[in-house]
């Protein structure tokens, strides 16, 4: 298998407000949300992040983003090193979450030719992928309509495509159903398998185990920061079903902490 | 898991395998963002309406209004006093005729000596009230055009989370900050446009009212492009300072907050011509006030040429500073994501 992504040792805390550290309940002005994480991804497979809320699932994704730069550790995306060489890491990758938002202004039609422009995508080749991808998700029929006026179903699906403009290696996708109707959601998970056979790389984070149990072929659990286990599914659910053998590796992590 | 009927619609989806995969987009982005803010800008006509549109008719409307009315009341009164005050000659017809003839004479010779002096001396008093009041009033004027469509620039990008999906593109984050600055100081440049020819079109009725003319070459074309170079580096510094406290500000609310101190310097610097002049050339390094300071001498006819290639030279690498300090801000997750 041919390696794609190669995570080392990444870290991050976060210094908490007065404010963050009474909704936490902690007197602590630091707080550690990825501690000393490693994983591998490799080409043409589904990697799924699974944790719960606060585990440190997104501090992950938008670290391997370039968003927000570790503390410690580095990644590299197809070699490129997420610390020193961002523009290109940039260039491989397609990301995806919740806190990415479309400017409400502009059309599906707009955007997709703006962001095909800052990527770099030839007009030819970026016209033509525009056509199949708002095909494939329906976007043709509100292509001109202002995304002020769309549903959130359709904004995500814009937003999809969005991210996939310059038909990026690694698609990271950071839960990519939340909020999202039963159909939308239905083809979103397809669409991510269809990329899989296409032999891209998909890296998503979810709490929704039978997302996880339809689309990953390996599984990180991650708890309160750390990787606790990171290998295939059958291995990590060792006979179980995953949401059994999630709140069993749960309780366990929980119980060493205490 | 259910790979197997995946390939038909994968095959489908067109590739673009191309250099930028493996390398970043090696053409500029500038031209790109700055499109984009054009087309946001010009596509909202409320937004056009009154950053464009109305200062300038604003302005002329008031100060056409203020001019008339002036003048209007001035005339009013001086046909009453003239009504009340009625003078009783003591002197015979023939005297009389004399006497007005001589006047006649002796006021034509008077005049003719002081006609050249009397100008020189109506144009120099004309100039200090426009030197005063104008640097005041265009500083202003571009502020709050900048105040339209500053704060929400970056500020508002922030809070609706747009600013995070152009971040996570390989576009280099100095070619934001320029496609920034450059699109918003032509929007507030428009806005101070708009103000401007407000000022120039109302200025002859504002000063003498509809009956006198204003002399047509008050100001030459040197002049005219002096104030407008002056007028878009003042934009350009402005600009600058409210994109680094929008890039600063968590929300728009913030950042409406965080520009008022902005806006008493910008006050201060603008009235400074009534203080006095610059006392040496140094004093044109400091930004603002030697915009004010530029505007006040051109308006009141003492044009210093050193003064005002030191304010533009500064003014723009001030503005060149400012874009440094807003790439480093976009570079910054704590400023981005996490204020």
């Amino acid at each position: 298998m041919e390696e794609i992504l190669r995570v080392e040792g990444i870290s991050k805390t976060f210094t908490l407000s007065k404010k963050q550290q009474k909704i936490e309940h902690t007197h602590d002005a630091k707080k550690v949300a990825v501690d000393a994480l490693s994983l591998t991804a490799y080409r043409g497979e589904i990697f799924g992040l699974l944790g719960p809320n606060g585990a440190g699932k997104t501090t992950t994704l938008r670290m391997l983003a370039t968003l927000i730069r570790p503390d410690k550790g580095d990644a590299w995306v197809d070699g490129c090193s997420i610390i020193t060489e961002p523009d290109k890491v940039r260039a491989k990758i397609g990301f995806l979450t919740s806190e990415l938002k479309l400017e409400d202004f502009f059309t599906p039609n707009y955007l997709y030719d703006f962001f095909s422009k800052l990527h770099g995508v030839e007009p030819e080749t970026a016209a033509s992928r525009k056509k199949a991808l708002f095909e494939r998700f329906g976007v043709e029929k509100f292509a001109e309509v202002k995304v002020a006026n769309l549903s959130t179903g359709m904004r995500q699906k814009v937003s999809i495509v969005v991210s996939l403009v310059h038909d990026p290696d690694i698609i990271i996708f950071d839960e990519p159903t939340n909020g999202l109707d039963v159909i939308t959601a239905r083809t979103v998970t397809d669409f991510l398998l269809e990329l899989k056979a296409q032999g891209k790389t998909v890296i998503l984070s979810t709490h929704i185990f039978s997302l996880v149990e339809r689309l990953c072929d390996r599984v990180g659990i991650i708890i309160d920061g750390k990787l606790t286990h990171c290998d295939t599914l059958e291995t990590v659910c060792d006979g179980l079903n995953l949401e059994d053998r999630f709140f069993e590796i749960y309780k366990a992590q929980k119980g060493e902490e205490q | 898991m259910n790979n197997d009927r995946l390939e038909g619609d994968a095959a489908n989806l067109p590739s673009s395998k191309s250099p930028n995969l493996t390398k970043p987009n090696s053409k500029s982005n500038i031209g790109t963002i700055i499109s984009k803010e054009f087309k946001r800008f010009f596509s909202d006509r409320t937004l056009l309406f009154t950053t464009v549109i109305m200062p300038g008719l604003l302005i002329y409307v008031i100060y056409t209004l203020m001019g008339s009315f002036m003048y209007d009341n001035i005339d009013e009164e001086i046909a009453k006093i003239e009504d009340q005050t009625e003078f009783v000659s003591p002197l015979t017809a023939e005297e009389q005729a004399l006497y007005d003839s001589l006047g006649t004479v002796l006021y034509e010779a008077e005049q003719a000596q002081l006609s050249e002096q009397r100008t020189q001396q109506e144009q120099q008093e004309l100039g200090a009230v426009l030197g005063n009041l104008i640097p005041l009033l265009i500083i202003m004027l571009i502020f709050s055009g900048c105040m339209t469509v500053g704060p929400t620039a970056i500020a508002g990008e922030k809070e609706r989370g747009t600013i995070a999906t152009l971040l996570v593109t390989p576009m280099r984050r100095s070619e934001l900050a320029i496609g920034k600055i450059v699109s918003l100081s032509c929007f507030a440049l428009l806005s101070g446009l708009s103000s401007f020819l407000g000022i120039i079109l109302s200025l002859p009725k504002m000063i003498q009212g509809d009956s006198v003319e204003l002399p047509s070459n008050l100001y030459g074309s040197g002049d005219l492009l002096i104030i407008l170079l002056v007028i878009s580096c003042t934009v350009l510094i402005i600009i600058s300072g409210i994109s680094l406290i929008s890039a600063w500000a968590k929300d728009v609310k913030t950042a409406g907050t965080m520009v008022t101190p902005f806006m008493l310097v910008i006050m201060l610097a603008s009235i400074t011509p009534m203080i006095g002049q610059a006392p040496n050339e140094a004093y044109y390094l400091v930004p603002l006030y030697n915009s004010a300071q530029v505007l006040a001498s051109v308006f009141s006819f003492r044009i210093n040429l050193t003064a005002v290639l030191i304010t533009i030279g500064s003014n723009l690498c001030y503005t060149a500073l400012a874009i440094w300090g807003l790439t480093k801000m976009f570079n910054s997750e704590k400023i981005m994501f996490t204020k």
